[in-house]
């Protein structure tokens, strides 16, 4: 099938229950009815501030856990219906994570080498004519390092976006066609940001990867994807083109959600008075948005918002 | 500009880290302003130094690393003379420094309340009862309803907790508070809801912030003058306004053509 989506996750829920010192037990719906497709070589972007259930999500997609409601079909097969471990395993290599720290994910005792020829030989990703050599050098360059520098560096000696672009090679050795890059470059500098999303949009472009790109910053959103999905409470807001959000978001957090991102131009009114109404502001559209239980609503092709 | 202008005056500062492989300069020679009530902002990218500056300003430096040379001014006390008892009653007091991670850092096992008093007592000797008619004035003024006082660090929001460090560092009306990347790790709308916070509460109280950053876009929404640093040293220092509109060396020009904007077109190199 030609429109096949390379992922579809079809009204997705998922409850945490925690218990707590005080009052037994609470119930925390970090996902509720999300639904969205994913084409191969696209990207979507999850956008929402901490809590707002986009590692959740990844991490369902990933398979870390069993959803509680819902489906999710990586290349039109449902990933929970995978019932024997061979199965299982070629979709826990078809989908790779790319954690926020990039530091906590490699091996402070191993190389360079030894995180990518990994991989490479446990997956059998050394084809009839190459090396490993040859493999480990290809691969590096994807992500745009130097193979001779690096091959036998340790991850101390790395820096943050280095640290990060080892992490998307070894999504890549494994064989990954969807990356899910969880805040992927929130904990570099914002003068590598852009060199991150380059390389991951070259991925895209060049590679056909897929992928579901999770952050809190909506400007960064439109480097990479396709479309966007704003999250709030665990659902799903706003979903739509990532140049028309960007332009011209409807839904009151997403309003919120851009007019925060950092901008050069714009003086920030350091009146103390206001300081208390941009916070009174922002909880008030949290309450509002949190309480609003509206279905998503179409206003345009392919532009859905949850009524406020 | 008269001198007493200057709240802090650095001069030749040279820092060093004693590693392995012999001394590491990781602050070579830093001459800086910074007068009553003005904000200056300190952006460079990882590992520049920062931070070092941030610490040898407080003297919180423990081998193995050392001031090696330079002078620090401050409201016209020369800082490196100091001993540790002068020391130990003039941070807070007259410099306080929100650190970076520091709402992480916050202690565990007590609740806001039994932190804060445990500054403020070994400051100023006051009891129980005053300490909590601070905190709570304290409490309002960042924005948290009073009653959590008694809560723990973990019941708290990152924003918060964030919050909370900051009335920490006001406790003691300080004339400058140095906030080494005070919204870092937080999300958008929590950073700019804390930066409001600080712009507000600098306006009302009037004393000077040295704010440091990497992120150069949120630096020119508030700082009055911005100094860019690169490898231990500053290479320009102007208004923020110049900064973005004339930015001089090209390291500065370098930093605002990495940023990624809302103006570009998708996937630009
Ligand atoms: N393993 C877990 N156990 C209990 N609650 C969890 C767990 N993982 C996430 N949550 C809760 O689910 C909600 C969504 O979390 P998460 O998906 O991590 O959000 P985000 O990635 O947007 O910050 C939060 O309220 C979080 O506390
Ligand atoms: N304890 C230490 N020992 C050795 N080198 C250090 C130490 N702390 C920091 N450095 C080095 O000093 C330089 C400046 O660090 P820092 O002031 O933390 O930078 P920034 O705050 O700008 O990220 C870096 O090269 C760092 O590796
Ligand atoms: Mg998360
Ligand atoms: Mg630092």
């Amino acid at each position: 099938m030609a429109d096949q989506p390379y992922l579809e996750v079809k009204g997705v829920s998922k409850t945490y229950t925690l218990k707590t010192i005080f009052s037994g037990s609470k119930q925390v719906k970090a996902l509720q009815d999300i639904s969205f497709k994913l084409g191969r070589g696209e990207a979507l972007a999850l956008v929402g501030e901490s809590g707002s259930g986009k590692s959740t999500c990844g991490r369902a997609i990933a398979g870390m856990f069993d959803i509680d409601e819902g489906d999710i079909l990586v290349n039109g097969k449902s990933i929970t219906s995978a019932r024997n471990s061979k199965e299982k395993r070629e979709n826990a290599q078809k989908v790779q994570m790319v954690f926020q720290d990039p530091f906590a994910s490699l091996n402070p005792t191993h190389t360079v080498r030894h995180h990518l020829a990994r991989p490479l030989t446990l997956h059998k990703r050394v084809p009839e004519g190459s090396t490993l050599e040859q493999e480990l050098v290809r691969t590096l360059e994807d992500v745009e390092l130097e193979p001779d520098v690096m091959l036998d560096k340790f991850p101390h000696e790395l820096s943050g976006g280095q640290r990060q672009r080892i992490n998307l090679a070894r999504a890549l050795a494994v064989g990954a066609e969807l990356i899910i890059a969880d805040e992927p470059t929130s904990m570099l500098d914002v003068s590598i940001r852009r060199s991150i999303l380059n390389l991951m949009n070259r991925l895209k472009t060049d590679r056909g990867i897929t992928f579901l790109y999770i952050t809190h910053d909506l400007a960064t959103a439109h480097y990479l994807t396709e479309n966007t999905a704003v999250m709030y409470g665990g659902r799903i807001v706003e979903y739509g083109p990532s140049d028309a959000i960007v332009r011209d978001p409807q839904h009151p957090y997403s309003q919120l959600l851009l007019s925060s991102v950092p901008n050069a131009h714009t003086r920030i009114n350091a009146d103390f008075e206001h300081a208390r109404d941009f916070s009174k502001f922002a909880d008030r559209v949290r309450t509002e948005t949190a309480a609003s239980t509206a279905g998503l609503k179409e206003i345009a092709a392919g532009r859905f918002v949850r009524a406020a | 500009m008269t001198q007493s202008e200057r709240f802090l005056d650095l001069k030749g500062l040279e820092v060093d880290y004693m590693t392995l492989d012999g001394p590491f300069r990781a602050v070579k020679g830093v001459d800086l302003h910074i007068n009553r009530g003005e904000v200056l902002g300190l952006a460079g990218e990882s590992g520049c130094g920062k931070s070092t500056i941030a610490y040898a300003l407080m003297r919180l430096h423990r081998p193995p690393a050392f001031i090696s040379g330079g002078t620090i001014t401050i409201d016209g006390e020369d800082v490196l003379s100091f001993d540790e008892e002068k020391l130990a009653q003039w941070r807070w007091s007259k410099v306080s420094l929100v650190f970076q991670s520091a709402m992480n850092a916050l202690n565990p096992v007590l609740t806001i309340f039994e932190q804060f008093r445990d500054v403020y007592h070994r400051h100023t000797g006051e009891d129980t009862a005053a300490a909590r008619v601070r905190a709570e004035e304290l409490m309002d003024l960042v924005g948290i309803d009073p009653a959590r006082l008694d809560d723990y660090p973990h019941q708290l929001s990152g924003g918060m907790r964030q919050r909370v460090v900051l009335a920490n560092a006001l406790i003691l009306e300080p004339q400058m508070i140095i906030m080494d990347e005070p919204t870092t790790a937080l999300d958008v709308v929590v950073q700019r809801e804390i930066l409001q916070e600080i712009a507000g509460l600098q306006k009302k109280f009037g004393f000077s912030i040295l704010f440091i950053t990497h992120d150069l876009a949120l630096m020119s929404q508030f700082a009055d003058r911005i100094a860019i640093m690169l490898q231990g040293e500053i290479v320009e220092v102007n208004s923020a306004h110049e900064i973005l509109h004339n930015p001089q060396h090209d390291y500065t020009k370098q930093l605002w053509d990495a940023m990624p904007s809302f103006d570009d077109a998708k996937g630009v190199a």
